[in-house]
């Protein structure tokens, strides 16, 4: 007995002495947020994915920040560069903001840029795909770099306000083990911890050089768990959620203390079929169906998309006829979804000599996109009304992509595209050039589309230094895409954010999700 | 507390069984095990009970302990220990008694002994259950006991666990733990039927001279007539749950009066005298379930008349102390 | 004894040697880890880029030669997400998924094994027959539902837990630990509880059945004979020997909810090990799932080894060799 209570003293002792407490932060000045998942890194230059975005946007400053209204729609104000002119087709003078400091007392000055978007060219995990259009930058003086193109570019003021600036002096003291620990900007925020899994926490950066932030700490709490979020944002342990699941939208918005903020998001569902080629991996009884317009009208015609909105969304979704989103450069106002017909459609395939329809092999994935399976059945029983058997090739999510990107199984796809950034260009880019003829495009051509009017019109849109021009060479395209069928988009996805009462919060269209220095607690 | 005193004055005997009734409530029916059994047995004395497989000589053991498990009752009948009916007992005095006053040796020594505690921790947990002895002094005791019972180099083997030991050993050391108190009666029930010949017999007469110095009484259960004849004052002839003969085993084994014991008798291989086919019971045991209602025997029986199908024999007694439970026994010669 | 931890050892080395090659052609199979980790719109160079970061330019044979030279050296490989060390990841995480398999297994013990001796003794009471058939229904709850119903019960409802996270935690030795303060604690009952429900129902079933296998042996009515209380017998005698084949169990299931303890870490935003094992598959985090998966398969020979000490204990019968 006197033994095990010496023993139990001796654990007590080692435990209190390696052992410091926590301290707690006031819950009324904080602002707890609920995402889907953990950051992969807090390294800004290191990566795309959206929870590492998330920190980055409140630590570190673009060089131009993106403001949305709450209709979604966004402006462009001067953040870490106050002035940008065009020198030249490629060539783009920056005048940086003076008197700007790091978090950690270094002065921010153009090395800090130049290093920054060497960064992210030299990133192997995601990040090369921020500054792509750009070539080289070099530091002119202390507050001057210029940036030059690899060929002219309308929007990169666009692209700006996607680039982070990360201290150069920092990294230089520390390396790349040093930046994963405390990555150091001159955000509004601070980064204090990363405890994996389980929480960021961000503290207000008093000597801010903009607004002063309402908000004193951020605490970033990975809910991947829908329930849970709702929970959690339900008991008051989070104040503001990331998609409230379909299912509890209602809840939250009859909650005493909590509401709903949806907004249409920057994704947009779509199919992809093969227009193109005379034989098409998917089909196996001779020439592709396809490319028989009448065919392809009859596919377009046959989904009924507000049914499909209304039972698989629950009426969070919206439907449309294109890949940009509104507000985009792309986007054409006039061009609705396609019309719901089926005895149109039947009467197309009979024209068209496939009186008793035709089956083909479409390629969806497994839980890659929010209630994808649901949605993809839906679409199938509404082609098989018309005739199109489409038989569903159900893929693992993580091995989805390396399955259709190639192009050689693939006759027609299931896939999401987002217009976060505001430009479709990139994109018509990358799944509408023809593959194989011009240096990165058509990387992502899956369906083997080639149409030399769009190939040009790209081309045109891409040697602009004029944005009026590029949006009318783009949104030309969105019309032959849309006549052509070659992309038949289904809905806007909707993003239902969850909050507590009188928090002043507007979402983001963007890829960057929660800008705290613009919000504040009642 | 007259009438207690009285019962006191009144018997004779240490222990004094009367109509014992222990039924199993199976789900097939009702197997009247022990049914209407009585015998007593005066201090000091050793009674042999003897019997087929299944005759219920277990069930009559461990009725007198109380320790009958679900689905069987003791149904009926009075057991007097020392006195006191120990069927009137709340489940707490019994524990006083099991293992103190009245201990029991069981069939299977493989089986008896707890594998997972050591041979000194299950003596003594009887010692400090019944004698109050601790520590040092149980210890003491206990490798004492095993000396007692002939185990060499008891010092060391006490902490031997079960598996470590042989049968026979395992047995001796079940005879140690029984005699630890120096109960007044002891229930040993086959004791060295599941050992070797050779190690039955030496096993046998330790047991006997332990008993016997020890001024303990002994029910010697075993379907070993030639095992009781030898040591047992008196001997009871049990037949599908119920006494179909009893008396002194001189009686009994010189004279006996039941078909069924003759049976036994015959059944047993003489060692001296000329070689001769050893005699079989023939038939089976009837179903427990449908007893016959008359002799039990009967279905077996040679000299089975009309009367041994309806009527059960009462017992009858052919000579002083000597019952039999059979309608022709003693009225004709076989 | 000496020759006994020697032959586990090497075991232990072949098992995980088999392991560790099995889940590297495994997870070949999976998605390519350049495709996951990249936003779906980067270009074949960034890809072909990414792949060569990762060392995945390399025929699989090669990256297997690698591989193996590499774990020779103590080196299971860097996070392809994270760029840190595979193992640092893991050992990150375990404290936290410790605190609720403990904490789980203790809770699961403390009422499983009475309930258990209880009803093995009882098999025909009516509290036994109850007891019984909410065990069933404790097993064949999902584990998901049940966890989402306490959130919904315990912190929504009536406000008394936190739904999820680890809390308040202590530092000690750089490990967090939660339940060190009462904050933590709180955050502790309902991920443990979830956890424990399964637990207990099996452990009270085998209970059960080792209690009812025990108490039909001699030694038990030898021990009643010798004039044990019904208290010593159950506790005393029968319940050392009806948990002998409970303890493999035990072990295996340890072992199996550290490992594999994902759902509820998903439900209640526990930050430990199992969570970060789907996260991997998902974007194919290679040497993480490999190290893991190495990790695990150590874990359960080491368990084993335990339980085959903790057997020698209670059996005696039981001699390694
Ligand atoms: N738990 C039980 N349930 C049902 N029947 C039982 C039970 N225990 C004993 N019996 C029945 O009681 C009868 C007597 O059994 P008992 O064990 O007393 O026989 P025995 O004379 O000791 O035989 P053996 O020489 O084989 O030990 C048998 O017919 C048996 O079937
Ligand atoms: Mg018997």
């Amino acid at each position: 007995m006197k033994r095990i209570v010496i023993l139990m003293l001796a654990v007590a002792m080692l435990i209190f002495c390696g052992a410091s407490v926590m301290a707690a932060p006031t819950r009324a000045e904080t602002l707890v947020i609920g995402t889907t998942g953990d950051a992969t890194t807090i390294d800004p230059h290191a990566s795309n994915a959206m929870w590492s975005n998330n920190i980055t946007i409140n630590v570190f400053d673009p060089l131009v920040r993106k403001v949305f209204d709450k209709a979604g729609k966004f402006t462009l104000v001067p953040s870490l560069a106050t002035k940008w002119e065009q020198k030249s087709d490629t060539i783009w003078i920056l005048t940086l903001r003076e008197g700007v400091k790091f978090h950690n007392g270094d002065p921010f000055t153009a090395d800090d840029v130049v290093f920054s978007i060497k960064r992210y060219k030299d990133s192997t995990t995601g990040g090369a795909g921020f500054v792509q259009p750009i070539a080289s930058a070099l530091a002119l003086d202390t507050y001057k770099v210029q940036i030059r193109t690899h060929a002219p570019y309308a929007i990169l003021v666009l692209d700006m306000a996607d680039i982070y600036i990360s201290s150069k002096k920092h990294f230089e003291k520390v390396g790349e083990e040093g930046i994963l620990k405390r990555p150091v900007g001159t955000g509004p925020y601070k980064f204090v911890e990363w405890i994996k899994e389980d929480h960021i926490t961000l503290d207000v950066n008093e000597k801010y050089w903009g607004a002063k932030p309402k908000i004193k700490r951020a605490i970033m709490r990975p809910l991947k768990n829908d329930a849970t979020r709702v929970a959690a944002l339900l008991s008051g342990e989070v104040d503001l959620i990331y998609n409230v699941p379909v299912r509890d939208i209602d809840r939250v918005a009859r909650g005493a203390n909590t509401e709903v903020k949806a907004i249409p998001g920057p994704d947009v569902m779509h199919i992809n079929i093969d227009v193109t080629r005379q034989r098409t991996p998917g089909y196996k009884n001779g020439k592709n169906p396809f490319l028989d317009p009448r065919v392809r009208e009859a596919f377009a015609i046959a989904i009924d998309r507000d049914s499909i909105i209304r039972n698989v969304y629950g009426g969070h979704a919206y439907p449309t006829g294109q890949l940009p989103i509104p507000g985009a450069y792309g986007y054409v106002e006039s061009i609705k979804p396609y019309p719901y017909n089926p005895e149109k459609a039947r009467q197309l395939l009979k024209e068209a000599g496939y009186p008793n329809g035709f089956e083909f092999v479409w390629d969806v994935p497994q839980q890659r996109y929010f209630n994808d399976g649901p949605c993809s059945q839906a679409i199938a029983g509404f082609l098989a009304k018309v005739g199109i058997k489409a038989k569903l090739n159900m893929i693992p999510s993580n091995q989805y992509l390396s399955y259709i990107n190639p192009g050689d199984k693939t006759t027609a796809f299931y896939g999401a595209s987002g217009t976060g950034k505001g430009d479709i260009g990139y994109w018509y880019n990358r799944m509408f050039y023809t593959r194989d003829k011009k240096e990165g495009a058509g990387g992502s051509n899956r369906t083997h589309y080639s149409n030399p009017t769009v190939d040009k019109l790209l081309d045109e849109a891409d040697s602009t230094a004029d944005v009026k021009v590029r949006k009318a060479k783009l949104e030309e395209v969105t019309k032959i895409l849309y006549q052509d069928y070659a992309i038949i988009p289904i809905y806007q996805y909707e993003e239902p954010y969850g909050l507590v009462k009188g928090l002043d919060f507007t979402p983001r269209v963007d890829a960057f999700i929660f800008d705290v220095h613009t919000m504040q607690k009642k | 507390m007259t009438n207690i005193r009285e019962v006191r004055k009144e018997s004779e005997f240490l222990l004094d069984v009367r109509e014992l009734k222990t039924y199993f409530h199976t789900f097939k029916g009702v197997v009247k095990a022990v049914d209407g059994v009585s015998f007593s047995l005066k201090r000091g004395d050793i009674l042999g009970v003897v019997g087929e497989s299944g005759c219920g000589k277990s069930v009559t053991g461990f009725s007198v302990l109380r320790l009958i498990d679900s689905p069987g009752r003791i149904e009926g009948g009075e057991i007097i220990f020392e006195g006191d009916s120990l069927l009137k007992k709340s489940e707490r005095e019994m524990e006083k008694i099991r293992g103190n006053k009245i201990s029991m040796i069981f069939q299977d020594p493989m089986t008896s002994l707890n594998p997972v505690y050591t041979i000194k921790k299950q003596i003594c947990e009887t010692l400090e259950l019944h004698g109050g002895l601790r520590g040092k002094e149980a210890h003491n005791r206990a490798v004492e006991l095993l000396r007692l019972v002939g185990i060499p180099s008891p010092e060391s083997r006490v902490n031997y666990y079960p598996h470590q030991f042989s049968g026979g050993m395992r047995q001796r050391v079940i005879i140690a733990i029984s005699l630890a108190t120096s109960p007044s009666l002891i229930i040993a029930d086959e004791p060295t039927t599941a050992l070797d010949v050779t190690v039955q017999a030496q096993l046998m007469k330790r047991l006997y001279q332990l008993v016997k110095s020890n001024n303990s009484s002994m029910i010697l259960i075993t379907h070993d007539l030639s095992l009781v004849s030898g040591v047992s004052d008196n001997i009871i002839v049990m037949y599908c749950g119920r006494v179909i003969e009893k008396g002194s085993s001189e009686s009994v084994i010189s004279m006996p009066a039941h078909p069924y014991t003759v049976g036994l008798l015959e059944s047993i291989p003489k060692m001296t005298g000329e070689r001769k086919m050893l005699h079989q019971i023939s038939g089976m045991v009837p179903n427990p379930f449908e007893m016959p209602p008359g002799c039990s025997f009967y279905p077996r029986c040679e000299l089975g008349q009309k009367i041994c199908e309806a009527e059960y024999p009462r017992l009858r007694e052919i000579e002083e102390g000597h019952y039999v439970s059979c309608h022709f026994a003693g009225r004709r010669n076989f | 004894m000496l020759f006994y931890v020697i032959k586990r050892f090497i075991q232990m080395i072949i098992v995980i040697a088999i392991v560790a090659t099995i889940v590297f052609i495994f997870v070949n199979m999976l998605g390519d880890p350049a495709v996951l980790l990249l936003p779906p719109e980067a270009s074949p160079e960034e890809l072909a880029k990414a792949r060569a970061a990762m060392g995945l330019d390399s025929s699989p044979w090669e990256q297997y030669k690698l591989f193996v030279v590499n774990v020779i050296h103590g080196d299971l490989g860097n996070s392809f997400v994270f760029r840190e060390p595979a193992m640092k990841l893991i050992f990150e995480r375990m404290p936290a998924t410790l605190e609720i398999v403990v904490l789980a297994m203790f809770i699961a013990a403390l009422i499983a094994i009475p309930l258990g001796v209880y009803v093995g003794a009882h098999p025909n009471t009516f509290a036994s027959r109850s007891i019984l058939s909410l065990s069933l229904l404790c097993i064949s709850m999902p584990t998901f539902w049940f966890g989402i119903v306490l959130i919904l019960v315990f912190s929504v409802q009536l406000g008394w837990l936190p739904s999820s996270g680890r809390g308040d935690v202590v530092i000690v030795w750089g490990m967090r630990l939660s339940f060190l303060t009462w904050d933590g604690i709180k955050h502790l009952i309902l991920p443990a509880i979830t956890l424990a429900v399964q637990q207990l129902a099996t452990q009270l079933r085998l209970t059960r059945a080792g209690m009812m296998e025990v108490l039909r042996q001699d030694y038990i009515k030898f021990a009643k004979a010798k004039g044990v209380s019904p208290h010593d017998v159950l506790y005393g005698h029968a319940l050392k020997n009806a948990l002998i084949p409970v303890i493999t169990v035990y072990g295996l299931e340890f072992g199996g909810l550290v490992v594999f303890a994902t759902i509820t870490e998903t439900i209640f935003a526990w930050p430990g090990m199992g969570k970060l094992l789907i996260d991997s598959i998902n974007i194919s985090d290679r040497p993480v799932i490999i190290a893991y998966l190495m990790l695990a398969s150590m874990l359960f020979v080491v368990i084993n080894f335990i339980v085959d000490i903790l057997y020698t204990v209670v059996d005696p019968r039981i001699d390694l060799r």
